[in-house]
């Protein structure tokens, strides 16, 4: 068949997303080499990194500068962003280090971690010049105080192992309720299911964006938000762990959903079975074993994050925790720390060998 | 009037991907249609055009007179009560039980209710025993589908099929994934339900399988009938004409 | 056909277990339930006590904006450090707690050790790590890296001695078979093994430690977190949002950027596997 000439406008994204990736790295370069010529030849004259010798003007030739290097790259065949967005083949001979890639991806980690070394204050002596400084510290955790792991902390209100079944239930909670929740929202959030009409696809990114954005903000600040909203205890950790968890989950949840294998739904389809019956033998059992091992994964984590929840007024054994490490009882800290790693531990373990089971 | 009556079918695939190209044959009862051709030529495609898991572009298909290409969901469902399918990757619900995955094949039997909580009548449950049995492998009912070997696998296909008591069955590629002894046993298995009278249509690769099992063959290639007649009168020249020059690699004795 | 088909014995084990896990899992809940005193209507009668964090967002102060990106910067390279750091320390222990590459008794204990050892620092949350750093070396970036560090190690550890212990022995043994030492074997008989799947889980591990970057800071470890703490102590949230935005805005790209080249590393660069859609 002979199809007619039309006139097409040129893939502008293949040229320009090359040419972007390229500024990228080179702006960054250019970024990492200010960075540390402010931080090595910073005098009150010349600040590079600040405003005083890099004026506006100055940032308008880094950024032309960057550009000018990337399509210079482009031109004498060394562009790294050409080779990744077209994907281009690399000769099987050549070592991965000495391709384009691979020297931009050392020059660039390199740079990176001068810079990062310098940014992060990083002073390797002052581990051992105040080592003696955590003395207390062992000493407490080889010397733990277990006196209130069965009687009750009159300040806390509370015994050790009391609150350790409030951690675990807490994240118990979550994990269950989060899960219930997070399935629906993961079905809208599936991209298979709500392709199709622009209405279902303005759902489908709004669904996607709520979930990425609930997720992006770690329990610890949901928690310090619940915190404000119900009060101080358990009750605000959990719902933080919750609605934390529903987000991630339903992004497991409807990323399962979109690997849903053809195969089996045909054969279910193929045999005369209505929709509802496709879903729950063709669709289904697809989802389940591999949901309920992300449950438990869940869990696992929900039980490590309810140990330290206390922190911002989320309840649990780390209101213990803190509390002993506010009055220096080391010997108190060391009990409490060596619950939790136990606990947090054995269900590792047992949620490790469950899953194995499962998938 | 032919069991299965097939007039002008044709199916493009969106853009404009001519699958099946004008397309018209009838099949009797009792028959053993083998489909051949490359990859690609459109024996998947015509398979599934007839019990419309693909929707066809244009053409009609009439299954014992009934029109399958406009027919409701309703009577869809009870013509694809009639007509089994067995595929290539098997297609079982791998994390189900074998018992299970038998028993899907007379889902369109059992009530909304009854299906959804996964009740399946005892005498249902009985009949999918003695499918497993008749394809040899009583033993594995309370055994998840992926535990099994892919001959196995292929052999709850099977019975799943025959759970339908269909009156055609549809075979894509039964043997593709299979080593060659275990495809003798799959295709004894096909023939055996061919001698009960139940039409069987399938597309295969090996022209050795055709010759001994088919009693007609059906060449498609770039989605037309290019042979149409006794698998005997596929001679090497008919053969390269069906399979291009590739022909003596697929030819495996 | 033959009507007298036997059935195969089932053992009504599975189902009896089922229903014992169903049982336990609903007491759980209904306990649980009681005990944490999780009540919605808490939610919305307390609702007004937000109001003021609601409100935040209809008018954020852009002032901190530029401050927050330098911090955002600096969070971000507190995570870097932390994995890069904790690379070559995961690389080398993991190979000595990889079960099927110790042997003799006395690499037997040393596995027993590492793996030991990782599981027990792995238990102990990132955060608590960051006190015991801030006691140790004061306040700043350096202890936050510092947890990550250690807590990554460990991590990184587990993960890719798991890893070595699932792979394919046959190149192994080919390798063995030409009489080459152990040190070729694990250069050409496992390393290419695993090459992969270790730059998967490093990825993995960043977008973790960026995450865990930004509340480090609630305990003095460094990063955007610390300010975050302190705007939301003084009860300034039109602040707090702003970099509440930033931090979500960071963590989104991180999670898209490294699924995305895992995605690559994983398939090779090849084809995504089908889809289907209902």
């Amino acid at each position: 068949m002979k199809k007619p000439k039309r006139f097409t406008f040129p893939d502008l994204s293949d040229r320009i997303k090359p040419l972007l990736l390229d500024w990228l790295i080179w702006g960054y370069l250019a970024y990492t080499v200010i960075f540390l010529l402010d931080s090595y030849w910073y005098t009150q004259y010349v600040d590079w990194y600040g405003s005083l010798t890099l004026p506006p003007w100055g940032w308008a030739l880094t950024v032309l500068g960057t550009l000018g290097c990337a399509v210079a790259s482009e031109r004498f065949g060394i562009s790294v962003g050409l080779k990744t967005i077209k994907g281009e083949e690399r000769s099987p001979q050549k070592t991965w280090a000495l391709t384009n890639w691979g020297i931009t991806t050392l020059v660039l980690v390199i740079f990176t971690f001068w810079v990062g070394w310098l940014t992060t204050d990083m002073e390797i002596g002052i581990i051992t010049r105040r080592a003696s400084k955590t003395s207390h510290l062992w000493y407490g955790l080889s010397h733990p105080d277990f006196t209130h792991l069965i009687n009750i902390d009159p300040e806390l209100n509370d015994t050790i192992l009391g609150s350790l079944v409030d951690t675990l239930f807490m994240a118990y909670l979550a994990t269950v309720i989060g899960g219930f929740l997070a399935a629906p929202l993961g079905f809208l959030g599936a991209r298979n299911i709500m392709g199709g009409s622009p209405f279902r696809k303005t759902i489908f990114y709004i669904t996607r964006a709520f979930f990425n954005v609930v997720r992006s903000v770690e329990s610890l600040l949901w928690a310090i938000v619940f915190a404000i909203w119900v009060g101080w205890g358990p009750a605000a950790g959990t719902f933080a762990l919750l609605i934390h968890s529903m987000a991630a989950l339903a992004k497991l949840f409807s990323e399962q959903v979109e690997s849903i294998k053809k195969g089996p739904i045909e054969a279910v389809q193929a045999s005369g079975a209505s929709f509802w019956q496709i879903v729950r033998y063709g669709a289904v059992p697809q989802v389940i074993p591999q949901y309920t091992a992300f449950l438990l994964y869940r869990l696992d984590i929900n039980v490590r994050m309810a140990t330290v929840i206390a922190l911002v007024g989320g309840g649990g054994i780390g209101r213990f925790f803190f509390y002993y490490k506010s009055q220096l009882d080391w010997n108190q800290v060391g009990a409490v720390t060596i619950v939790i790693a136990t606990v947090v531990w054995l269900l590792d373990y047992i949620s490790g060998k469950a899953r194995e089971k499962i998938v | 009037m032919a069991q299965l009556e097939i007039n002008n079918l044709s199916k493009i695939y969106p853009p404009d991907v001519l699958a099946l190209d004008d397309i018209s044959f009838e099949v009797e009862q009792g028959e053993f249609l083998v489909i051949i051709g490359l990859s690609g030529s459109g024996k998947s495609t015509l398979l599934r055009c007839i019990n419309r898991l693909i929707e066809p572009t244009e053409g009609s298909i009439k299954f014992e007179g009934k029109e399958v290409t406009t027919a409701s969901s309703k009577e869809l469902k009870a013509i694809r009560e009639e007509i089994a399918m067995v595929f290539q990757r098997f297609n079982l619900i791998e994390r189900s039980l074998v018992l299970t995955n038998v028993l899907t094949g007379q889902l369109g039997e059992l009530s909304f209710w009854r299906s959804m909580l996964g009740r399946f009548p005892e005498e249902m449950k009985q009949t999918a025993h003695e499918k497993l049995k008749t394809v040899g492998i009583p033993e594995q009912a309370f055994k998840r589908a992926d535990e099994l070997s892919g001959g196995q696998q292929q052999r709850v296909g099977i019975a799943r099929a025959l759970m339908q008591d269909p009156k055609i069955l549809l075979a894509d590629e039964p043997v593709s994934s299979l080593d060659p002894a275990t495809s003798g046993t799959i295709m004894d298995y096909l023939a055996e339900i061919n001698d009960q009278g139940k039409t069987v249509v399938t597309s295969l690769h090996f022209l050795d399988l055709v010759r001994k099992y088919g009693t007609r063959a059906i060449g498609l290639k770039g989605g037309k009938i290019v042979y149409d007649g006794h698998p005997k009168g596929i001679d090497d020249e008919k053969f390269k004409e069906v399979f291009g020059e590739e022909a003596e690699k697929v030819h495996i004795s | 056909m033959n009507k007298e088909t036997e059935i195969p014995e089932r053992s009504s084990w599975p189902f009896w277990r089922n229903l014992g896990f169903v049982i336990l899992f609903a007491v759980a809940f209904v306990v649980a339930l009681n005990r944490i005193n999780l009540d919605l209507s808490l939610l919305v009668d307390n609702f007004p006590s937000t109001l003021k964090l609601w409100s935040a967002f209809a008018k954020p102060d852009w002032s901190v904006f530029s401050e927050g990106v330098i911090l955002l910067i600096k969070t971000l390279y507190m995570a870097f450090m932390a994995t890069a750091l904790a690379l070559p320390f995961a690389i080398v222990l993991s190979f000595l707690g990889a079960k099927n590459l110790m042997n003799s008794p006395v690499a037997k204990a040393i596995y027993t050790f590492v793996r030991g050892l990782a599981s027990i620092i792995r238990s102990i949350q990132p955060i608590i790590w960051a006190i015991i750093f801030v006691v140790w070396v004061r306040t700043g970036p350096f202890p936050g890296v510092l947890a990550l560090w250690i807590h990554s190690v460990a991590d990184m550890t587990k993960l890719f001695s798991e890893r070595v212990e699932s792979i394919d022995t046959g190149p192994m043994e080919a390798i063995r078979a030409t009489g080459a030492g152990k040190l070729l074997v694990l250069i050409y008989g496992v390393i290419p093994q695993i090459i992969n799947p270790y730059l998967s889980f490093t990825l993995y591990r960043l977008d973790i430690n960026v995450r865990m970057a930004t509340i480090i800071g609630i305990v003095g470890g460094g990063g955007i977190g610390m300010r975050l703490y302190s705007y939301i102590n003084k009860w300034n949230f039109p602040k707090a949002v702003v970099l509440t935005m930033l931090i979500v805005i960071m963590v989104w790209g991180i999670d898209y950027l490294s699924s995305r080249l895992r995605e690559r590393i994983e398939t090779g660069g090849g084809e995504k596997s089908q889809e289907y859609s209902i």
